[in-house]
């Protein structure tokens, strides 16, 4: 279970760092962030937790293709 | 097969989003208080190399090493360099300043460490977006007497010569060398990973190696003088015609018709 416990705070910090750079602020992202945490923080059984952290690794994913593309759209509009 | 030594500079610059300002005395661009991030043809030339060393065997990659020449937050730039796959870096520091070194004086710096290293390809990125000069491979090339690919939106290691896939006007040139050789980057070689938290405090333990301007020979004098720095003018807005009629008086009063 402690594992489980350490491997949520990762995530969850991998993310606030991610959400430095996110568009809208890093406010935004924070809260939002936090919330859909708390949503899930009375789970009990481990595979609804692992569930939870394997949507949290999906979401990171989609933010780094986000500023991946953000970038690429950008670089492309300026030189071609 | 011959075992491949990368070298990568990298080089720190404004964040490609935000929106430069020129300074009041119009000399230079406002760089105080501004975030900056690693140029982001520089990812793609750290990605390649990485991705080489991924596709081939660590045998064939013998080292990858980074290098930025630049004020001392330049070592963040080696970090992110770091964490995305290089082995060690090398920060020659310089203090920061509005005037940044010359192409001509990075590539004689490159060289330099080209030989000390013994480095065999050396991939840069094809400008970076800060003076956008698209010189530095060029001339690093020529300095060495190296073959160059510029431009390179594919590069295949076969035993020990690359071919690479250059963007042109129009379509693609194949080109094909022996190494040693200077590969420069082109938008669409590849994907850059992102640098992630665990990564760079991961890349916090790798080497990374600090130089100085003087442990080269070059002169820290630019050739080139800047004289004045403006804002392009604000561009006009349009205006709205109501009817044809509208439309033919307004192009003939703009001499169109």
């Amino acid at each position: 279970m402690s594992t489980l416990r350490y491997q949520v705070l990762n995530i969850y910090k991998e993310l606030l760092y991610l959400g430095k750079q996110y568009p809208l602020g890093y406010n935004y992202f924070r809260t939002r962030c936090y919330k859909a945490f708390s949503k899930s923080a009375g789970l009990t059984k481990e595979e609804d937790i692992r569930n939870a952290i394997a949507r949290a690794e999906f979401v990171k994913r989609e933010i780094e293709a986000l500023y991946y593309l953000k970038k690429y759209r950008e670089m492309k509009k300026r030189y071609g | 097969m011959s075992t491949l030594r990368i070298l990568v500079p990298v080089k720190r610059v404004i964040d490609y989003a935000v929106k430069p300002r020129v300074n009041k005395a119009q000399t230079a661009v406002e760089i105080a208080g501004v975030k900056h991030s690693m140029n982001p043809f520089d990812e793609l030339s750290v990605e390649e190399s990485v991705r080489l060393r991924e596709k081939h065997t660590n045998k064939t990659v013998e080292d990858i090493l980074a290098l930025s020449i630049g004020p001392p937050k330049a070592a963040d730039t080696l970090r992110t360099a770091m964490a995305m796959g290089c082995d060690r870096s090398i920060h020659v520091e310089v203090p920061e300043k509005d005037d940044m070194l010359e192409p001509l004086q990075v590539a004689k710096i490159l060289k330099e460490v080209v030989e000390k290293e013994k480095s065999n390809l050396v991939i840069l990125g094809k400008q970076s977006i800060d003076d956008d000069s698209s010189q530095t491979g060029q001339m690093l090339a020529g300095l060495l007497g190296w073959g160059q690919a510029c431009g390179a939106s594919e590069v295949l290691l076969e035993g020990d010569s690359l071919k690479v896939t250059r963007e042109v006007d129009g379509g693609t040139e194949v080109v094909k060398g022996k190494l040693p050789m200077i590969v420069t980057t082109d938008l669409r070689l590849n994907e850059p990973r992102y640098a992630s938290l665990p990564n760079i405090m991961k890349a916090k333990k790798k080497k990374l190696e600090k130089m100085k301007l003087e442990d080269f020979q070059v002169r820290a004098e630019n050739r080139l003088k800047t004289l004045k720095v403006t804002e392009p003018p604000p561009r006009q807005g349009g205006g709205k015609v109501s009817d044809v009629d509208g439309l033919i008086s307004k192009l003939k009063e703009l001499g169109a018709l």
